[in-house]
C-alpha cells in the first residue's frame, strides 16, 4: 500500500514502516529457531563492527532512563544515554511531576514530622495529616497488588499487576526518593496519591524550584522567563510546559512541574560524566544468537529532528557529555547490560490498536507529541525485544486506568495534552496552543464526527471516571484512612452499581460512521462547530497562539457549508466531506428552538443554542491516548523475561515499556530505573 | 524518517486550490460504500476490443463541486497474468494528473483493481476524464470517463431572530445568501414561506458583506408574527440566480419560529458563586425559549407568560444550574453556581 504523502500519512512515520521490518524479521527469526536454535546467528557476534562500548547503554533519556543512567554511573561504571529526541526528559519534562512512591518514603517521614527541607524552601504545614502519611512496605505492596478494587468504569486496576516486580518496586520506593533528592530534585509538601498508586496512604509529593535571579540547579533556582512565567503567552527552551504556582506546597515562589524534576536529574547525570548521543532512535537489540544468550548491544539510527521551515537541526538546551554522532547507522556495545528506556506504545497506532481498533486512527496523537516528535513513544522497545523473544505482561492494562485515553477539553489543536506556547522550539509541530474550553465549554457547541453528525450528548464528552488512589474518590466504599484493603465490599455487585461513572462518550466518537472506510473504518477527526454568538458569549479568543488558521486545526467561514469545505481541503486527516453538517446544523436549531434535543437529550444537563450567527468557527476535538500499561514482562530485578519464564542475561528493562504495572506516571519509570539501573552495573562485564 | 508531523501535508493551504488533494489514499481492499446518500455507480463502457481493457465506474452519479469523487478502474481481461502488478493514473479534462492509484492483487475481494478517492472539480456539469495503466507486465489502451458535477449549492443563513416572539407583533431577522464555491452572490433572491408553504415575502440580499465574513451578503427583514402562539415552521428558499454562467441548486432551509402569548409576570435571576457568594456577571439566563444573560451585578430579568419552565443559569467555569417549576407570579430565582474546576495534575495524571 503506498500513501504517497496521502492524508493521515503519520501512520507511515512511525508505524507501518516499523511494523513491517518487525514482520520481517520476526520471520526469519522462525527458521532458525525451527533449525532447532542451532543456527548461527545472522552475524557471528565475534565479527561485529562496533562503533562505541560502553559498560552499560540505556536506551531513552526519560524518567526510567535517566534515573538508571545515573544509579549506574554511580556504581563507577561508563553509561551512554541513546535518546531519539534533540533533547533529554521524554514526557517526565512536559509531566506535571506528581511523583508517586511511598512505603514509608523519606518525604513521607519529613512532612510527618512537620519538619522543611534542608534548604528551607518549605514554608508551609504539611498539607496531610501525620496519619495520612503513616506509611510501610507491605501495605504499598498490598496497595498495588489489591484485587478488590474496582474503578468508576468498573475496571480493576491492582489486581492484574504482577506481583514479584510489586514487591521490589514497593521495597525500591523510599532509597528511589532519596536517590533522587540527592541528584537535586526537590519535592513539595504530600498531597494525596497519584493513580495506580494505592489507595491508603498518601504518597506524592510534586516537584519544585524556586524563582529566582538565575537559573541554577545546584541552588535550587530559576528565571521567570525560564519558569515560563514571565509571559502568559510565552514557554521557554528551558521548559517546553509553563511551570505552575506551588505556593500552596512549598511557599511563596515556588513553582512546579516535570521541569523541576527532569532538568535537575539531567544536570546531575551530565555532570557525573554519563554520555547521551540525541536525534538517535535505537532500533534493535543485538543478542548473542537470534533467541539465546547475552544481549550485547544495540543498533540505533541517527533521525534528527529538523525545524520545519529553516531546516536547521533542533539543539539541546545543555550540551555537555553530548556526543555529535550523525552516521545512519550505528552499533553499541554494551559490555554489561542494555536498560529499555524507550517509552510505551502510545504514539503508535498500530501497536495501541491491539487494545482498542478504533485507536488505530492516527489522527490522534499520544500526549506531548510536539514535544516528543515523531519517534516518542514508538513501541520501540517492544519491538525490538520481541524480536528477540521477549515476553509480554499486563497487555489489557492499557483498559483498566481509567483515563488512558480520554477527550480533552483543549481545542483547536493536535497536540491537545500540553499547554506549550511559543518560545519552545517545538511550538512550530504542533502550530497553535489550542483553547482550553473547560467541561463547562461543551455546552456552546455541537461535536460532530468527519460527516459531520453529531454522535453524543456534547456536555458528557469530557466526563473523566476518578482514578484509584488515595484518597479514593468513588473507587472503594471506604474513603482515605477508612479504606479497607483486600476488602470484598469493595467490589461487590451493590457498591459497584452506586459507584459507575462512565458515559461512553469517548466511545461513540470513535465509532464507526458514514464515512469509515475499509479496511481500518477510522472514524475520522472530530470538530466542535459554533457560531459568532458563541464567541461572543464565551469571549474565547480565536489568535494566535492559541489557534491558528495555517495548521489545520482551527477554521472560521461565511456559511456552514464554507466551513464543511474548508475543513475538508484544510485538515490533512479529513478524509471525506463532512456531508452531513449544513443538515446537522439545521436539525440542531430546530431543536433549539422546540427546546428538545430527541437524539441526545442534551436539555436535560444543559442549555442548547442556535448556530446561527455568522461567521461560523470549527476547532479540532481531540481524542487522546495518553500512555502504556501493557508491555515487556520484567522480573523484580527489572531484567526483561523470554517467553520460558527466564531472564534475557543483559536486558533490563523500565518505565512505560514495561506491562504489569497499572500505575500510571512517574513513580513506575523512576523506581524501575532505579532498580535496572542497581542491577545492570551489577552485571559481569 | 527526519520530518515532524504528517508527511505530505502542506501548510500554509490555499483554500480553493484543487492541487492540495490531487494526492489521495489508496485503498487496497474495496468494501461496499458505507456512504448511505451516495448514489449507484455507473460505469461508461469503452468501445468493444479483445484483450485486457480498463473499465472506470465513478462514484456518485453527480458529486458535489469540491466535493469527493471515487473513481474505480479495473481490469478486464479473459485471462491475467497472475502476478499483475500496476499502477492506474486518473487525468482531467485539461491533462492534469488527479492521482495515481495501485492496482489490488488477484486475491482481494477486488482484484486488479484501483481506486482513487479525490476531490472533486468546481464546474457544474460533465468532464471527461482519462485513466491510463501503467504496468510492465500488462498493456491497456488509456480509457476516457465521464465526470459529472452537480449544480453549485447555495448557503441560506438565517440569524438574529428572536427565539421566543410575541404574537401578533412585528421581528426582525436576517438572511444571509452565499455560493460556498465563491460565486458573487450580490442581488441574489429569496422568498419567504409560511407553514402552509404560502410566501410571505420574496427579498434580495444587498451588496455589502455582513461584518467579520468576506462575502455573506444580507437582508435585514422585519416580519409579522403569526397571529397564534404557538410553534410555526417556515421556510426560505434560496433561488437559483438568473443569468449566472454557472447552474446553481434551490436550496430550502427551514426555520422554527415561538410564537409566544403577551407576558404577564417577570422573573429575576441572581446569579452568585456558590463559594464566595459574588455575582456571576455574563451568565447566560435560559427558560425556553426566552434567554438572556445576566449584567455586571449578577442580574437578569425576563417577562414571561405565566406558564411550568426549565430555567437554566450557565457560566464557564461552573456546572450548569438547572431549576424546574411552575411561574404564576413574580419572582425571584438564586442561582448558586458551583464551580466545575480544573482536574488538578493528582486527579488526571503527573
Amino acid at each position: 500500500m503506498t500513501t504517497k504523502g496521502s492524508k493521515g500519512s503519520v501512520e507511515t512515520s512511525n508505524g507501518l514502516n516499523r511494523r513491517d521490518f518487525f514482520k520481517a524479521s520476526a520471520a526469519a527469526g522462525v527458521s532458525a529457531a525451527a533449525l532447532g536454535g542451532a543456527a548461527a546467528a545472522a552475524e557471528s557476534t565475534d565479527e561485529i563492527k562496533w562503533d562505541y562500548e560502553y559498560d552499560v547503554v540505556v536506551c531513552g533519556g526519560g524518567c526510567a532512563g535517566l534515573t538508571a543512567a545515573i544509579r549506574a554511573r554511580d556504581a563507577g561504571v561508563s553509561v551512554l544515554i541513546v535518546d531519539q529526541n534533540f533533547d533529554l526528559g521524554g514526557r517526565m519534562l512536559h509531566s506535571g511531576s506528581y511523583l508517586s512512591l511511598g512505603g514509608g518514603d523519606p518525604i513521607q517521614k519529613r512532612d510527618m514530622a512537620g519538619e522543611s527541607d534542608p534548604e528551607g524552601f518549605i514554608t508551609v504545614p504539611p498539607v496531610e495529616s501525620p496519619e495520612e502519611l503513616d506509611d510501610n512496605i507491605e501495605l504499598l505492596f498490598t496497595d498495588v497488588t489489591d484485587w478488590s478494587i474496582v474503578d468508576g468504569k468498573a475496571q480493576s486496576p491492582y489486581r492484574y499487576n504482577e506481583r514479584e516486580m510489586m514487591r521490589a518496586w514497593a521495597e525500591n520506593c523510599p532509597p528511589t526518593r532519596q536517590f533522587l533528592m540527592d541528584n537535586y530534585v526537590r519535592f513539595t509538601r504530600v498531597s494525596g496519591t497519584h493513580g495506580g498508586g494505592g489507595l491508603s496512604r498518601a504518597r506524592a509529593p510534586y516537584c519544585f524550584l524556586m524563582l529566582g535571579d538565575k537559573t541554577d540547579i545546584k541552588a535550587g533556582t530559576i528565571t521567570p522567563e525560564d519558569a515560563g512565567v514571565a509571559d502568559p503567552e510565552r514557554t521557554s527552551p528551558f521548559a517546553p510546559v509553563q511551570m505552575e504556582d506551588a505556593t500552596q506546597f512549598v511557599g511563596p515562589n515556588a513553582v512546579r512541574n516535570g521541569v523541576a524534576l527532569a532538568r535537575p536529574l539531567e544536570f546531575s547525570a551530565r555532570e557525573k560524566g554519563v554520555h547521551i548521543m540525541l536525534h538517535r532512535a535505537f532500533v534493535d537489540l543485538i543478542r548473542e544468537k537470534p533467541f539465546e544468550g547475552r544481549v550485547i548491544g544495540i543498533r540505533a539510527e541517527y533521525r534528527p529532528r529538523v525545524h520545519p521551515k529553516t531546516g536547521e537541526r533542533l539543539e539541546s538546551f545543555w550540551q555537555n557529555g553530548n556526543i555529535d554522532e550523525r552516521r545512519p547507522s550505528i552499533r553499541i556495545r554494551a559490555r554489561k547490560a542494555v536498560i529499555l528506556a524507550s517509552g510505551g506504545h502510545a504514539g503508535n497506532p498500530q501497536v495501541r490498536s491491539m487494545f482498542y481498533p478504533a485507536m488505530r486512527e492516527p489522527a490522534f496523537p499520544t500526549s506531548g507529541f510536539a514535544l516528543q516528535g515523531p519517534g516518542g513513544q514508538d513501541a520501540s522497545a517492544l519491538i525490538a525485544a520481541l524480536k528477540i523473544g521477549a515476553n509480554l505482561a499486563g497487555m489489557q492494562q492499557n483498559l483498566s486506568y481509567p483515563t488512558t485515553y480520554h477527550i480533552s477539553t483543549t481545542l483547536g489543536t493536535r497536540d491537545a495534552y500540553t499547554n506549550m506556547m511559543p518560545g519552545h522550539p517545538t511550538f512550530v509541530f504542533r502550530g497553535s496552543a489550542g483553547i482550553n474550553v473547560g467541561n463547562a465549554g461543551f455546552e456552546e457547541f455541537i461535536a460532530v464526527n468527519q460527516v459531520g453528525k453529531r454522535f453524543f450528548n456534547e456536555v458528557r464528552l469530557p466526563k473523566r471516571p476518578a482514578a484509584n488512589r488515595y484518597p479514593g474518590d468513588g473507587a472503594a466504599p471506604g474513603k482515605g484512612l477508612d479504606h479497607k484493603p483486600l476488602d470484598w465490599r469493595n467490589c461487590s455487585a451493590e457498591w459497584i452499581r452506586k459507584s459507575y461513572n462512565y458515559d461512553h462518550g469517548l466511545d461513540a466518537a470513535l465509532a464507526i460512521n458514514e464515512g469509515s472506510r475499509a479496511p481500518n473504518y477510522y472514524s475520522g477527526p472530530l470538530w466542535a462547530i459554533f457560531d459568532q454568538d458563541a464567541v461572543e458569549r464565551t469571549g474565547w479568543e480565536l489568535r494566535f497562539p492559541y489557534v491558528s488558521e495555517e495548521n489545520g486545526y482551527f477554521f472560521k467561514a461565511d456559511s456552514i457549508e464554507d466551513l464543511a469545505a474548508k475543513i475538508y481541503a484544510g485538515h490533512p486527516f479529513q478524509r471525506v466531506p463532512l456531508s452531513y453538517l449544513a443538515q446537522t446544523v439545521e436539525t440542531w436549531n430546530r431543536y433549539v428552538a422546540e427546546g428538545a434535543d430527541p437524539e441526545f437529550e442534551r436539555e436535560k444537563d444543559a442549555p442548547m443554542y442556535a448556530i446561527a450567527k455568522p461567521p461560523f468557527y470549527a476547532l479540532s476535538i481531540m481524542v487522546i491516548w495518553h500512555d502504556s500499561y501493557g508491555g515487556l514482562r520484567c522480573n523484580g530485578r527489572q531484567q526483561v523475561i523470554d517467553m520460558q519464564g527466564q531472564p534475557i542475561p543483559g536486558l533490563y528493562a523500565g518505565g512505560e515499556c514495561v506491562g504489569g504495572f497499572n500505575k500510571h506516571g512517574l513513580g513506575k519509570g523512576h523506581v524501575q530505573g532505579f532498580i535496572a539501573g542497581t542491577y545492570a552495573a551489577k552485571e559481569q562485564a | 524518517m527526519s520530518v515532524d508531523g504528517p508527511a505530505g501535508f502542506r501548510w500554509p493551504f490555499v483554500f480553493w486550490e484543487v492541487g492540495m488533494r490531487e494526492e489521495t489514499e489508496v485503498i487496497a481492499h474495496v468494501e461496499p460504500d458505507l456512504l448511505a446518500a451516495r448514489d449507484e455507480a455507473h460505469e461508461i463502457e469503452p468501445e468493444e476490443r479483445s484483450g485486457p481493457r480498463l473499465v472506470v465506474t465513478v462514484s456518485p452519479d453527480a458529486a458535489e463541486p469540491f466535493g469527493e469523487v471515487i473513481l474505480t478502474a479495473s481490469i478486464e481481461a479473459d485471462e491475467l497474468p497472475e502476478d499483475t502488478k500496476g499502477e492506474v493514473v486518473f487525468l482531467d479534462d485539461q491533462g492534469n494528473e488527479r492521482g495515481r492509484a495501485a492496482l489490488t492483487d488477484r486475491l482481494d475481494p477486488q482484484p486488479f483493481t484501483a481506486r482513487l478517492e479525490c476531490m472533486a472539480p468546481e464546474r457544474p456539469g460533465k468532464h471527461v476524464w482519462t485513466a491510463r495503466l501503467e504496468s510492465e507486465d500488462l498493456e491497456c489502451d488509456e480509457v476516457s470517463f465521464t465526470v459529472t458535477i452537480a449544480p453549485h449549492p447555495i448557503s441560506v443563513t438565517i440569524w438574529d431572530m428572536p427565539p421566543a416572539i410575541e404574537q401578533g407583533r412585528s421581528f426582525p431577522m436576517k438572511v444571509g445568501l452565499r455560493c460556498p464555491c465563491g460565486c458573487n452572490a450580490q442581488g441574489w433572491t429569496f422568498r419567504l414561506l409560511d407553514s402552509d408553504g404560502s410566501e410571505i415575502l420574496a427579498g434580495q440580499v444587498g451588496d455589502e458583506p455582513w461584518p467579520g465574513t468576506a462575502s455573506l451578503y444580507y437582508a435585514c427583514l422585519d416580519v409579522a408574527a403569526p397571529d397564534t402562539a404557538g410553534s410555526h415552521r417556515w421556510t426560505v428558499v434560496a433561488e437559483p440566480p438568473e443569468g449566472s454562467d454557472v447552474p446553481h441548486a434551490e436550496r430550502r432551509l427551514s426555520i422554527v419560529l415561538n410564537v409566544m402569548r403577551q407576558p404577564e409576570v417577570s422573573l429575576r435571576i441572581r446569579a452568585r458563586d456558590a463559594k464566595t457568594g459574588e455575582p456571576v456577571a455574563g451568565a447566560k439566563v435560559v427558560a425556553h425559549p426566552y434567554r438572556t444573560r445576566t449584567g455586571e451585578d449578577g442580574e437578569a430579568l425576563l417577562h414571561l407568560p405565566k406558564g411550568t419552565y426549565t430555567v437554566f443559569v450557565s457560566r464557564s467555569p461552573y456546572f450548569a444550574f438547572k431549576s424546574q417549576g411552575e411561574i404564576s407570579e413574580d419572582m425571584t430565582l438564586t442561582a448558586e453556581l458551583h464551580e466545575d474546576r480544573a482536574l488538578t495534575d493528582a486527579e488526571l495524571w503527573a
